[in-house]
């Protein structure tokens, strides 16, 4: 043998316990060096701080009593309030005893969402067709009248969740193709088409949302022939839709140019005309890189909705005020606003994480 | 387990031990990266460590300028053990220069810029008497005439030249080149072999992590083969290419010399 | 001529991919006159059987609206024009000097020409400004102001509260950015969460929590909380003590100057040793005794520059000092909290975004993490958070039309008030996007030029 010996096959070994374990990540995420201590220190104190009254208000000294009176000997919440308004909450004044109608509606939308999230069920047709037809249903047992043979409800009556709802989706739905056009419009060489769209999408991000629906709900009226009047929601609806359909589209654009110059040329060398070409090829690819960046579109639309109050609209926030004025629960904004923005909150904040999560899934686009 | 290693590059003689490593453990998490190491490395000493993928070169020689801190055993490069002390930590890495393999040039500065960067925020040295440095190290790895141009308006190997510049223009006592290569397309390793090999003859300590066999035989005193991160076989060059004594080793050496 | 065929020649123009844009594009300019054509005749009728005329007369009348918080409008007289040529001369000067020292000796110039053309550029307009004093007039608005004067109020309002807000909101999101990147779990949790609260909220639920919920928690006026006559924070607002020139105040601030020039001379000493001899200088004490020093001693010479005018309990609410409105507190804090969300990930992202290579290679060439931080990850950051940060803060000028919905006077609410009262729908929604359109545009040019100016140089 030569001096060297060498070392036979060294078996893997714990790391010493000081760097793993709960010790470990106590000391390196908590306490050393000692400045790391002093934050931890001063994180809980802030913790503490939010968290206790809030607590207090919210659970120790609330009250879950009906009857206002029991309500207001208690210091803290009174979730009696938030029991007894439910409905109110959902529907806004939507008559008391239709209100099965949204129900179903809703149950509906559940169905179809918890379908397109099994996957095997995704890509069939029937699902698809369900999708397209739904808005259609829902329309019709909201509304009424018509061939449902159900009282009209009409859209003054609508409010709360399901009008902040209903405006989102039904603004997404509407902005989704105009913004596609737009897109593909800011990115094609027409010399009139592309300066009329970017002129379009730089207008209205250039604006706030307030002003549109403004200009929806006041100045869209003047345009209309004399006697032609349009329902305040589908007024707000054309507000929100033109504001959104600026932002979807320069999303989609951004989609378009992420896309290599060899999808074009392989479908311009398959001989498909423009069309064709766009719409067998392109947008699809292009669609699937935005759809993240889409959702987060839609949990934009689906908070700014709540501007919709200005121009008069009863929606999920303005109930806050609808119920509280009632005298019976007067002034308990804070439960209401808890409330809704528990709602807000679970909304968007699931939607966001799901965009995430697809982000996260997307093979990184290959160049 | 620990065996002294003794020098095997004779004509260093007792140069002084300048890296002293003993007892070296690392973990990533629960994976043990690093076992036992033990390695000397003397003034003036090359030293290549190869190994496949994954066996913890990079780590190893990222230890030494402590971009990897350590959990277990003792590294003294210079006299100055490696601690957590951040003057202590400051003090190593002056006299340590190190080349990446994705060069990690800043692309916000010029040519001049990255390579003045050092010897003026860190050795306090006068803007002019850096610039001198900076062209005269420019001038060694053969890419003058850049001085002003952005790193991302070079090639690949013209890159790694200048980090090499970069690094050398804080005038280490020691070099670390962490696979320098690896990122450049085949028509540009030469260019940054040749500057390496440059470096070798004028004496640099060095320690490469490389697969460049060619380049190891010609410049290395000493071979160092990890794999799974244990050291398997340290021997001088000649021996470990003629004469491997480890089963691994020699069927590395297979694979990587008739691929 | 040649003989050789143009391609497009043989084929029918709606055949060729061109013909059928121009097509396309022809039916969509008819489509939209059509539609443009009916729309303003729809209008006439409508207005008409309405009874309003139309037109931006209606600005010029009087508005008879009180509006709570009015900011000084500086309104341009006679001797403006004498400032705008003397403004121009000496940019037109100094430009001159830079030109003729940079093509006689190739180097940029020393600080002697600096100076000099550092006057032509700011110290002659200044020198102008202060010799036709009456050049600018703060107008205050009034009700018996016309209503062109509330929407520039409006407007002043909606700017200082943009400027705030920008401020606020950037200082906040750091702070929770570098509290996400910490090694420290809890706090980088909290602020993660933070984030995650704020940013899942519409922002008008926010500004109703601050104005309806927070607010309305603070005492009335008789049970203020009186932080010894400095800070008086009750429901009809936040009330602070406001500066009172006296004599002195010209020589104090002249002072102040002085000393700010001054330490940018000693920073530039600073830089020159280093550049020329490696040793870095330490300035701050030196900065500290000018900028404290010198006003102290003006202060000795000139007599006290200021008094402090403290608001005072007198009937039913507190006079004198600064007041802000709840409305503009709500305002801005809920804006601030809000955007400050999104600019701390913008912020945390963009450092995470410098690659970790880059912080290695300046570790390993031996700088102190405050130098890494500074030289390399924060010139390299800057870069990719700049950008989406131009928008969050027009976002905030955008978002800060919301103040209709709690009553603080900004420029769409007061627009909004305009448009209720004298009905001239179309001329008030046409002014509000006109001027946010200007506000977007100058910024996303300026964005547009410091893009260009920082863009990485690329092979």
């Amino acid at each position: 043998m030569s001096e060297y010996t060498p070392s036979q096959n060294i078996p893997d070994r714990q790391p010493p316990a000081t760097s793993v374990g709960i010790i470990g990540w106590v000391c390196k995420n908590l306490l050393c060096p000692w400045y790391n201590a002093v934050l931890t220190i001063v994180s809980c104190w802030a913790i503490w701080s939010a968290v206790a009254p809030f607590w207090e208000w919210a659970v120790t000294n609330a009250s879950i009593s009906l009857d206002p009176e029991v309500a207001k000997q208690h210091t803290g919440a009174a979730w009696g309030f938030i029991r007894d308004m439910w409905p109110v909450f959902m529907t806004g004044v939507y008559p008391a005893e239709e209100r099965w109608r949204p129900l179903i509606a809703l149950c509906i939308v559940v169905v179809l969402v918890s379908l397109s999230l099994v996957a095997s069920y995704r890509r069939s047709r029937w699902l698809k067709i369900l999708w397209f037809v739904s808005p259609i249903v829902v329309f019709a047992l909201v509304y009424g009248g018509g061939i449902t043979g159900l009282p009209v409800v009409g859209t003054h009556y609508w409010g709360g969740l399901m009008l902040t709802i209903m405006l989102s989706i039904v603004a997404m739905l509407a902005a989704f193709p105009i913004s596609v056009l737009l897109a593909l419009g800011r990115t094609s060489d027409m010399p009139i088409a592309k300066p009329f769209c970017v002129a379009y999408i730089e207008l209205i991000r250039g604006v706030p949302l307030i002003t549109l629906l403004f200009m929806a709900s006041v100045v869209l009226p003047l345009f209309l022939p004399a006697g032609m009047e349009l329902d305040k929601v589908l007024r707000a609806l054309v507000g929100i839709t033109m504001f959104f359909s600026a932002y979807l589209a320069e999303n989609i654009r951004g989609g378009l140019q992420g896309i290599s110059k060899g999808q074009y040329e392989a479908a311009d060398a398959l001989g498909m005309s423009y069309w064709k070409k766009t719409i067998v090829v392109i947008l699809p690819q292009a669609l699937r890189i935005v759809i993240p960046p889409m959702v987060n579109n839609f949990i934009g639309i689906l908070k700014d909705t709540s501007l919709v109050g200005i121009v008069g609209l009863v929606d999920l926030l303005q109930i806050a005020f609808a119920t509280t004025s009632n005298p019976k629960w007067f002034g308990r904004l804070e439960e209401a606003y808890v409330f809704i923005a528990f709602w807000y909150w679970i909304l968007c904040y699931a939607l966001s994480s799901y965009s995430q999560y697809l982000e996260r899934k997307m093979p990184s686009a290959s160049k | 387990m620990t065996t002294a290693h003794i020098n095997t590059a004779t004509h260093l003689g007792d140069s002084p031990v300048v890296i002293d490593i003993q007892g070296l453990n690392k973990w990533y998490g629960q994976f043990h990266v690093l076992k036992e190491i033990n390695l000397q490395i003397r003034q003036q000493e090359k030293v290549v460590i190869c190994g496949p993928s994954g066996s913890g070169k990079s780590t190893l020689i990222r230890t030494i300028n402590r971009l990897e801190e350590h959990q277990e055993g003792r590294i003294v490069v210079d006299d100055e053990p490696l601690t957590n002390d951040v003057k202590q930590i400051e003090r190593v890495r002056r006299e340590v220069g190190m080349v990446f393999q994705q060069f990690n040039l800043f692309p916000h500065m010029t040519i001049l810029d990255n390579v003045i960067s050092g010897p003026i925020h860190v050795r306090n040295m006068p803007r002019k008497q850096a610039v001198d440095l900076a062209h005269s190290y420019l001038k060694r790895v053969g890419i003058a005439e850049q001085a002003n141009k952005y790193p991302g308006q070079l090639s690949g190997g013209q890159q790694q030249r200048v980090a090499i510049a970069r690094a050398l223009a804080m005038q280490p006592k020691i070099m670390l080149f962490d696979e320098p290569t690896s990122a450049l397309d085949p028509e540009m390793i030469k260019e940054v072999l040749d500057v390496m090999r440059e470096l070798a003859e004028q004496g640099m300590t060095m320690i490469c992590v490389t697969h460049e066999m060619g380049f190891a035989r010609e410049v290395a005193d000493t071979m160092v083969f990890m794999d799974k991160g244990q050291i398997v076989e340290y021997a001088p060059v000649k021996e470990f290419f003629t004469a491997p004594k480890e089963e691994r080793s020699r069927m590395f050496l297979e694979q990587i010399l008739n691929h | 001529m040649s003989e050789r065929l143009a391609p497009q020649d043989k084929v029918p123009f709606w055949r060729s991919p061109q013909g059928r844009a121009w097509m396309f594009q022809l039916c969509m300019v008819g489509g939209f006159l059509w539609l443009a054509v009916s729309m303003y005749r729809n209008t006439l009728v409508n207005l008409k059987t309405r009874g309003i005329s139309s037109g931006f007369g209606f600005l010029a009348n009087e508005a008879g609206f009180r509006i709570g918080e009015v900011t000084g409008i500086p309104l341009p007289q006679g001797g403006l024009l004498w400032f705008l040529l003397s403004l121009v001369a000496g940019l037109a000067i100094s430009q001159l000097i830079a030109r003729q020292l940079k093509s006689d000796s190739g180097t940029p110039m020393n600080s002697k020409w600096l100076s000099v053309s550092l006057f032509f550029s700011i110290g002659l307009p200044m020198l102008t400004l202060y010799v036709f004093r009456d050049s600018i007039e703060i107008a205050h608005y009034t009700e018996s102001s016309s209503y062109f004067m509330a929407l520039l109020t409006g407007l002043g309002n909606t700017l200082k509260v943009t400027v705030i807000g920008c401020v606020a909101s950037t200082i906040l999101g750091l702070l929770i950015a570098l509290g996400r990147l910490s090694p420290n779990w809890l706090l980088s949790n909290i602020c993660r969460w933070y984030v995650e609260l704020n940013r899942n909220l519409p922002v008008l639920l926010q500004l109703f929590f601050w104005y309806f919920i927070v607010l309305q928690q603070l005492p009335n006026v008789r049970k203020s909380i009186d932080l010894g006559g400095w800070l008086i924070l009750n429901k009809r607002g936040l009330f602070l003590p406001s500066l009172v020139p006296q004599q002195g105040a010209w020589l104090f601030c002249a002072t102040i100057v002085v000393a700010l020039v001054a330490i940018w001379v000693l920073r530039r000493r600073a830089i020159r040793i280093l550049d020329e001899t490696g040793m870095p200088v330490k300035i701050l004490f030196p900065a500290l005794g000018f900028l404290i020093g010198l006003p102290a001693l003006a202060w000795l010479v000139g007599g006290q520059p200021f008094t402090l005018d403290f608001p005072v309990l007198k009937g039913f609410n507190f006079k004198g000092g600064t007041g802000l409105t709840p409305e503009f507190t709500a305002l801005v804090v809920g804006l601030t909290v809000y955007v400050s969300a999104f600019n701390a990930e913008i912020i945390r992202s963009g450092i995470e975004a410098v690659s970790k290579g880059q912080r290695e290679a300046a570790r390993a060439l031996a700088m102190n993490e405050r130098q890494v931080m500074r030289i390399v990850i924060l010139p390299q950051a800057m870069r990719i958070i700049v950008p989406p940060m131009t928008s969050e803060y027009l976002a905030i000028a955008k978002n800060s039309s919301l103040a209709v919905a709690i009553g603080y006077p900004e420029f769409v609410s007061v627009g909004g008030t305009i448009l209720n009262q004298s009905g001239q729908a179309v001329e008030i929604v046409g002014i509000w996007m006109g001027v946010y359109l200007c506000i977007s545009l100058l910024i996303s040019f300026g964005m547009n030029i410091y893009n260009s100016k920082v863009a990485l140089v690329e092979r």
